[in-house]
C-alpha cells in the first residue's frame, strides 16, 4: 500500500507541478495573455489543492504505510482493510477533483481557501466547484480513516521492546502528524458538507450575512492551519532519520525533541485566527492569536535545534538524501523566520495577500517538505526496490534543484507589494524582472525534480544490487532487530527478535495477509458515483448507493463467513491502553472524531443563532410530543442494545438476539418518526432553507446528519443480528457487538443535545 | 461489571432526567436560565451515557481522555468563534 500511495502521489505531483508551471509562464512577462483571469484562477485553485492536500501529506502517508510497522515492529497496519478504503478513496477523489475542470462552466477559481461567499452558486456557478467540494469531502474521509488507522497502529501494536523512548523520530512524527489529522480534518469535512448543501440543496450557511464569510474562515483555517504541521512534521521526521544516519550518532536530546513535536502538535490547534486578521473580528481574539503563534516558533525552533546539533562534532557523510535532507533544514530555517512576522497583526495588515507571503509558505511547504520528502525517497530507495540509485545524478539533482528554487522562491520576498492572485500584472519595472527571475528558477526546479523522478525510476529498474543496510543505519527498519527489555522476558538483554513484517513475508499469518479483498476499490468507486449525481444528475445517486449496497453485502458475507479474523494477536507494548484490544481503541478514536464533526456542527448552529436577529420560536416550529418520543425511543434502544451485551458475556445468546433486534425495531421507529412523519409535516407546512433561511438548514442539516448516523448504525446493528443468528459469537469473543454498541450511545448521546435545540431552547 | 437490573435503573434515571428537562421549558422564568437549565440537564444525560453504557466509568484515564481531549479542541473552537464576534 505504501508503493501505490508513493506512485500515486509523485502523479499528482506531476499534475501540481505541471500547473504550476503554468503559473509561473503566465506571470513571467507583464500583461500576458496566454491565460484568460477564470483560467488562472482554475491553475492556481488546483495547484494548490493537488499539491497541498493530494501530494505532499499522501507522500508522507506513504512512508508511513512502508516504515512505520517495520519501525514499530509491527505486522501491518492495524486495519488493513480500511487503510486499502483510505487509499483507493484517496486516488478516486483526486481524479474526481482534477477532472473538475473538463465540466461545463469549468473549476474552481478562487483558491485552495474557498472563501466564502466567492463558493456559492451565486459567484461560482459552475458545478465544477461541487465536485471539488465533494472531492474534498471525500479525502477527509480517506484522511480520517487514515488517521485511525495509524494512531491505533503506533498506540496498540508496537512489538515488545519497542518502548516509547526507544520508538523512531519518523514513528514519532507520523504519531503526532496523524494525531493532527484527525482533529484538523473533520471541521474542513463539515464546511465542504454545508458548501455542498448550500449549492445543492438550497440551504444558506456561507450565502446569508450571518453565517457567511467568517462561519467558513473559522471552519476552514481550523483545519487550514494545522494542515500546514500535518505537512511539515512527516519532513521533520524524516529529517530527523536521515542526519543520523549519516552523522553517525543519535538525535540530539530526543526526549526534548518528541515532546517539541508534542508541544508544536497541541499548540498548533490553537493559532488558526492569525489567517483571519484582516477580517475584522474582536481584537482581543487577534492578540490572543498573535500570542499563540510567537508562541509555537519556541518549540518549532526547538526543533530545528535539535537537528542541527546533531549535526555538531561529526564527520558528515554528503550523501543524497544527507543533501536533501540539509537543504530541507535550510529552507525551514527561511520558512519558519519569514513565518514569525505574520504572528504580528500589524505586520499582517502589510503582508497579507502580497507574495512576501507565497514566498514564505512555498519555503515551508515546497523547501522544507518536498526536499525532505525527496531526500527520504533517496534515503529508502535500497529497502524499498533492493536497488542503488546513482549517486552522482542524485548530487547534480540536489544542487539544481536547490540553486532552482533559490531563485524561484527567493525574489518573492521582494514582491512584497504584489498581489498574489493576479494573472496579469503592469510592466511595473519592480515587479516583472523578479517575476522573469522566478519564471527562471521554475524552468530549472521542475525539470531537476523531473530529472529525480526519472533517474529513480530508471534505477528501479536497472540500479546496482543494493545490500541490505546500506547506510549502515541502526534505525529498526534498516536492522530488523528489535531488543526485548530485560524486564519482559528474564533472557540476556542482547536478545534480538527479528523483522515481523519481513519475516512472515511468505507466510500468512492468518489476518488480512494474503487475502486481497476487492471490496475497499468497490466502495470508493460507489462513492465517486454518489458525489457524482449529487454534483451532475440527481438520479445518477441511485446507482451509486447500489454499488455501495453490492459492496455492503460483501462485506456482510465476508464477516460472517470470518474470512478476514486474526488467528491471534500477539503480544505487545501496551502501555498507556493496558488490556484495551485495538478494535476497540480504533472505534474509540473513530468516535473522538465524530465528536468533533458534531461538536462542530452543534457550533455552527449556535453561531449562527447567535448571529441572527431573530429566530422562530423552536416549539412553534417543532412538535414536542414527537421531539420527545424519539428521545425516549432513542434511550431505549440503548438500553436494548446494553443489555443484548450483557447477555452475550453471560452466553445467553437467545437474550441477546432479542436485544439486538429492539435495538433494530426502536432505531427504525426513530426514523420513521423523523423521516416519514415528521419531516413531510414540515415540508407541508414551507419550512423549507430556502423559505426560512437559517432556521430551516440547520434544523435539516444537523437533524438530517444525525439520522445518516442512525441508519448507519442501524446496518452495523443488522449485521450484528445476522452473525448472532448463525451463532458466530461466543461469551468470550464478541467485541463487535461492544464496539458497535459504543458507536449506537454516541448517536444516542448527540440527539440529547440536538432535543433541546430544536425542540426546547 | 453490573446487571441487568442497573441497565434499567439508569434508563429510568434518563427517561425521568427528559421528562423534568421538557418540563423545566415550561417554568416562568428568565429564559438564560431556562436555557442554562434545559443545557445542564442534557449535559448530565450525555454524561451518565457515557459513563455507564459506553462503560467509560471503568476504562482506563488513557481512554477516558479521548473525548475530553475533542471537547477541549471544540472548546476553543466555540469560544473563539462567538467571541470574534464582538467587534
Amino acid at each position: 500500500m505504501g508503493i501505490l500511495y508513493l506512485v500515486t502521489s509523485i502523479y499528482f505531483l506531476i499534475v501540481a507541478g505541471t500547473l504550476a508551471g503554468l503559473v509561473r509562464v503566465q506571470l513571467a512577462v507583464p500583461n500576458n495573455t496566454l491565460l484568460g483571469v477564470f483560467q488562472y484562477g482554475q491553475t492556481v485553485t488546483l495547484h494548490g489543492l493537488i499539491m497541498i492536500l493530494w501530494f505532499l501529506s499522501p507522500l508522507g502517508i506513504a512512508f508511513a504505510n512502508y516504515f512505520v510497522p517495520l519501525q514499530i515492529g509491527a505486522k501491518d497496519l492495524a486495519f488493513p482493510r480500511m487503510n486499502a478504503l483510505s487509499y483507493w478513496l484517496y486516488l478516486t477523489s483526486g481524479l474526481m477533483l482534477a477532472s473538475s475542470v473538463f465540466l461545463p462552466g469549468g473549476g474552481p477559481d478562487n483558491g485552495w481557501t474557498f472563501y466564502a461567499p466567492l463558493n456559492t452558486s451565486e459567484f461560482s456557478p459552475q458545478i465544477g466547484v461541487t465536485l471539488v467540494a465533494l472531492s474534498l469531502g471525500i479525502l477527509a474521509a480517506s484522511v480520517t480513516m487514515s488517521s485511525i488507522n495509524f494512531i491505533t497502529t503506533i498506540l496498540r501494536t508496537r512489538r515488545k521492546g519497542v518502548t516509547w523512548t526507544s520508538m523512531r523520530p519518523f514513528a514519532w512524527s507520523m504519531l503526532f502528524t496523524n494525531v493532527l489529522m484527525l482533529f484538523a480534518f473533520p471541521p474542513l469535512a463539515l464546511g465542504v458538507v454545508l458548501l455542498t448543501a448550500d449549492r445543492v440543496l438550497g440551504t444558506v450557511f456561507f450565502s446569508s450575512m450571518q453565517g457567511g464569510a467568517l462561519l467558513w474562515d473559522q471552519l476552514f483555517w481550523f483545519f487550514g492551519h494545522p494542515e500546514v504541521y500535518i505537512v511539515v512534521i512527516p519532513a521533520l521526521g524524516i529529517i530527523a532519520e536521515i542526519i543520523t544516519t549519516f552523522a553517525g550518532r543519535p538525535l540530539f536530546g530526543k526526549k526534548l525533541f518528541i515532546g517539541e513535536l508534542a508541544a508544536v502538535t497541541a499548540l498548533s490547534i490553537g493559532v488558526w485566527v492569525h489567517h483571519m486578521f484582516m477580517t475584522g473580528i474582536n481584537f482581543d481574539v487577534r492578540e490572543a492569536f498573535s500570542i499563540t503563534t510567537m508562541i509555537i516558533s519556541i518549540p518549532f525552533e526547538g526543533l530545528v535545534l535539535n537537528l542541527i546539533l546533531t549535526l555538531r562534532k561529526t564527520k558528515l557523510k554528503l550523501t543524497t538524501p544527507m543533501l536533501f535532507a540539509l537543504g530541507a533544514l535550510f529552507f525551514v530555517i527561511i520558512g519558519g523566520i519569514t513565518g514569525v512576522f505574520q504572528a504580528y497583526v500589524v505586520l499582517d495588515y502589510a503582508f497579507r495577500g502580497t507574495y512576501w507571503v507565497v514566498g514564505h509558505f512555498h519555503y515551508v511547504m515546497v523547501g522544507t517538505t518536498i526536499f525532505a520528502l525527496i531526500g527520504a525517497i533517496y534515503y529508502w530507495f535500497p529497502k524499498i526496490t533492493k536497488r542503488m540509485y546513482n549517486e552522482k545524478l542524485g548530487k547534480i539533482t540536489f544542487f539544481v534543484s536547490f540553486i532552482g528554487f533559490n531563485v524561484l522562491y527567493f525574489p518573492y520576498f521582494f514582491l512584497l507589494d504584489m498581489p498574489r492572485r493576479i494573472s496579469v500584472y503592469p510592466a511595473n519595472p519592480e515587479w516583472w524582472p523578479l517575476n522573469l527571475t522566478a519564471t527562471i528558477g521554475a524552468l530549472i526546479f521542475g525539470p531537476a525534480i523531473l530529472l529525480s523522478i526519472v533517474g529513480l525510476i530508471r534505477y528501479f529498474k536497472n540500479g546496482k544490487a543494493a545490500s541490505t543496510n546500506p547506510w549502515g543505519s541502526s534505525s529498526t527498519e534498516w536492522t530488523g532487530e528489535y531488543a526485548i527489555p530485560p524486564t519482559d522476558l528474564p533472557v540476556d538483554t542482547t536478545q534480538i527478535l527479528s523483522n515481523p513484517a519481513e519475516e512472515t513475508e511468505n507466510q500468512p499469518y492468518g489476518g488480512d495477509k494474503g487475502k486481497p479483498t476487492y471490496v475497499p476499490a468497490i466502495i470508493a468507486v460507489g462513492g465517486v458515483i454518489f458525489s457524482l449525481g449529487i454534483a451532475l444528475y440527481l438520479p445518477v445517486t441511485i446507482l451509486g448507493l447500489t454499488v455501495l449496497l453490492a459492496a455492503t453485502v460483501k462485506l456482510f458475507k465476508d464477516g460472517i463467513s470470518d474470512k478476514f479474523a486474526e488467528l491471534k494477536e500477539e503480544a505487545m507494548e501496551t502501555w498507556p491502553f493496558g488490556s484495551v484490544s485495538k478494535d476497540k481503541l480504533g472505534m474509540w478514536i473513530f468516535l473522538l472524531s465524530e465528536i468533533i464533526i458534531f461538536g462542530s456542527l452543534i457550533i455552527v448552529y449556535l453561531y449562527v443563532r447567535v448571529t441572527s436577529a431573530a429566530w422562530p420560536n423552536d416549539t412553534q416550529l417543532h412538535d414536542l410530543a414527537i421531539g420527545t418520543t424519539n428521545t425516549i425511543v432513542l434511550l431505549t434502544s440503548s438500553l436494548a442494545i446494553i443489555i443484548a451485551l450483557q447477555a452475550m458475556r453471560a452466553g445467553n445468546f437467545k437474550a441477546a438476539k432479542t436485544g439486538l433486534a429492539a435495538t433494530l425495531f426502536l432505531g427504525l421507529v426513530f426514523l420513521w418518526l423523523k423521516l416519514g412523519f415528521e419531516w413531510p409535516n414540515l415540508f407541508g407546512q414551507s419550512f423549507f432553507p430556502t423559505l426560512s433561511g437559517l432556521p430551516a438548514s440547520t434544523y435539516y442539516i444537523l437533524t438530517g446528519a444525525h439520522a445518516v448516523h442512525v441508519g448507519v448504525g442501524l446496518v452495523a446493528v443488522s449485521y450484528l443480528l445476522l452473525k448472532v443468528q448463525r451463532n458466530k459469537f461466543t461469551a468470550e469473543n464478541h467485541s463487535a457487538i461492544e464496539n458497535v454498541g459504543l458507536y449506537w450511545h454516541f448517536v444516542d448521546i448527540v440527539w440529547m443535545f440536538l432535543f433541546p435545540l430544536f425542540y426546547l431552547i | 461489571m453490573a446487571n441487568y437490573r442497573f441497565y434499567v435503573v439508569i434508563w429510568v434515571i434518563l427517561v425521568a432526567a427528559t421528562v423534568l428537562e421538557v418540563e423545566t421549558r415550561f417554568i416562568s422564568s428568565p429564559a438564560q436560565f431556562l436555557v442554562a437549565g434545559i443545557i445542564a440537564i442534557s449535559s448530565a444525560k450525555a454524561i451518565v451515557i457515557a459513563l455507564y453504557y459506553q462503560h467509560l466509568r471503568y476504562e482506563s484515564k488513557a481512554i477516558k481522555v479521548l473525548p475530553l481531549l475533542a471537547l477541549v479542541a471544540l472548546g476553543a473552537l466555540a469560544v473563539t468563534a462567538i467571541v470574534s464576534l464582538g467587534g
